[in-house]
């Protein structure tokens, strides 16, 4: 459905992507990880015929992404990273209009949507907050119900709460048909909605890989504080990945299922369990790795 | 072309479309609400009073004739192609460079509609908009003379006179809409427009400051306002096909190369 092969494209100061290769399936959603600056965008833009490419092709659909653009937007429904509007327009307003370039007269899809998302699209565009501004993004994008549909950090300026419709919205799409392509430097959000993740770094395409083998890999860090001080020598003395003990206080590390932690902390009396949260940074070192650097 | 956005163009240009025609037909219908006998012979006097050249520059030298001669003279030869100037450096850059600029163009081209197609519709948007303004100042024109002093105006005279001013005003703005669609910063393609039509404007009024005679006649032939000789024009000085021919040229060259480029080149957003 959607095809990159070979894409190179540069800009002056150097960054772009280079020498890009993957392919989505119809049907498939696919995430692209990496942190910023990594030329996430880039290969978007080019998908969206919004950049030449200066070799290689991409294509959406069958239809090569630079020349035959316009045909390609009627299948596709895009969230752009950077949101800009037509600002003094109010959010029905702008709905309408990008109804009425598409040609499209149905607006029920809308409706659900509105609803899905708990969008009040009377106000002024710029008068709204920036969570409210990405809702009415991701409407303009799937109004029109296309079935291939393009995520730049589609869920930015979302609260928790809107992120969790956000990620249901996505696993309903997939079940309704639809190819999804997904950028993100969210590792989680990738990895509730994704069947396969691309991973990209200063402008390379590092690896693709399936979800849940990307899930393996991923490495965790707990903190375990412990209730008696003599309790520590036992966890020192088992196979766990201590990485730092600081009194009772103890930095353990995990790769994949966290099932032996659990087995082997359970021999012990634990005052505190707590689950660092991955620093993006971290997650990407892993999958990057030194070898790479 | 695309409807909506023609739409949407006219609807967020209609404000400064009406502040520029009402200023442009208040100020011609004074002008032309002026003329009596009383006044040409105070412009003797002030024509005398000047030293030469002062009052040429703006192209306020010489005594009208008749109503056209006197319309010309006091608000097509000058006044108008500054108010033009004015308006038709900001029209293009609205209409394409700002979208590109803000972001809200991704929009646009995230609708099944091409560049070519975008682009286009907005150019076509700018023909009609000065079309307004022009069929708005001609006919009001004409319906106040007629009703002050029927007869006094030359009529085909004075259409062909503002057939060539509309003209003028669409190739200026269609040299702005050429790097409107090149840039994609906003300021530098008003910049670059702004800068080729003060540089027109200026050569012009040294022109007319030696009445292009001979050097200056140089000067003034490289500006686009070459093409608008009001005088010129009421008194068929000029070959008016060959004239408008020029213009309609310029027109679709700048227009034409402004959508290729902005067919071909990368967006920023």
């Amino acid at each position: 459905m959607i095809a990159v092969n070979h894409l190179t494209k540069l800009y002056r100061n150097g960054r772009g992507v280079r020498d890009l290769n993957f392919s989505v399936k119809e049907g498939e959603v696919f995430g692209y990880l990496g942190p910023n600056g990594a030329g996430k965008t880039t290969t978007i833009r080019n998908l969206m015929g919004f950049l030449r490419p200066d070799s290689g092709t991409c294509s959406i659909n069958g239809l090569d992404c630079w020349g035959q653009s316009a045909g390609i937007q009627r299948s596709v429904g895009y969230i752009p990273g950077e949101i800009a509007f037509f600002d003094r327009m109010t959010g029905s307003v702008f709905l309408d209009f990008l109804g009425d370039m598409r040609g499209a007269k149905d607006r029920s899809r809308a409706a659900t949507l509105l609803e899905l998302f708990q969008l009040d699209p009377s106000e002024r565009i710029r008068e709204m907050s920036k969570g409210t501004k990405q809702k009415l993004a991701i409407l303009a994008a799937c109004m029109n119900d296309p079935p291939v549909l393009v995520f730049d950090e589609p869920s930015a300026g979302l609260d928790p709460l809107m992120r969790d419709v956000f990620v249901r919205f996505i696993l309903e799409e997939k079940k309704r048909g639809k190819t999804v392509f997904i950028s993100s430097h969210d590792f989680d959000e990738i990895n509730r909605t994704c069947d396969r993740a691309g991973i990209i770094r200063e402008g390379l395409l590092v690896d693709v890989q399936d979800v849940l083998a990307l899930n393996d890999k991923q490495r965790r860090q707990f903190i375990i504080t412990l209730s008696r001080e003599e309790d520590v020598e036992k966890l020192r003395s088992s196979s766990l990945n201590i990485l730092k003990i600081d009194g009772r206080r103890m930095e353990i590390a995990v790769q994949g299922s966290p099932d032996r932690l659990i087995k082997t902390i359970s021999r012990v009396s634990v005052e505190d369990i707590e689950l660092q949260p991955m620093a993006l940074e971290r997650v990407f070192m892993q999958y990057y790795g030194p070898e790479v650097r | 072309m695309s409807l909506p956005l023609f739409k949407f163009s006219l609807k967020s240009s209609w404000l400064i479309l009406l502040i520029f025609t009402v200023l442009m037909v208040g100020y011609l219908l004074l002008i032309l609400s002026m003329y009596d006998e009383e006044i040409v012979q105070t412009l003797e006097a002030i024509v005398e009073m000047y030293p030469p050249g002062m009052l040429a520059a703006v192209g306020m030298d010489r005594i009208p004739a008749d109503l056209t001669d006197f319309a010309a003279s006091y608000f097509y030869d000058f006044l108008v192609q500054l108010l033009l100037l004015i308006h038709v450096i900001n029209l293009p850059i609205r209409l394409v460079v700002k979208h590109v600029d803000n972001g809200s163009m991704s929009y646009l081209l995230c609708t099944p509609n091409s560049r070519v197609k975008i682009a286009a519709t907005q150019a076509a948007y700018m023909v009609v908009h000065l079309g307004i303004m022009m069929v708005a100042l001609t006919s009001l024109a004409v319906a106040l003379s007629q009703a002050l002093s029927p007869g006094a105006l030359d009529i085909p005279a004075f259409l062909s006179l503002n057939l060539a001013t509309y003209l003028t005003a669409l190739a200026m703005a269609s040299i702005v809409f050429f790097f409107s669609c090149t840039w994609n910063s906003t300021m530098y393609a008003a910049a670059s427009g702004s800068a080729a039509l003060v540089l027109f404007f200026v050569l012009s009024t040294i022109g007319r400051f030696g009445h292009h005679q001979g050097v200056y006649g140089i000067i003034s032939s490289i500006s686009i306002f070459r093409l608008l000789q009001a005088r010129a024009i009421i008194s068929g000085q000029i070959n008016m096909w060959v004239n408008d021919l020029i213009l309609l040229l310029i027109i679709s060259g700048f227009v034409g190369a402004g959508i290729i480029v902005f067919k071909r080149k990368d967006l920023p957003f």
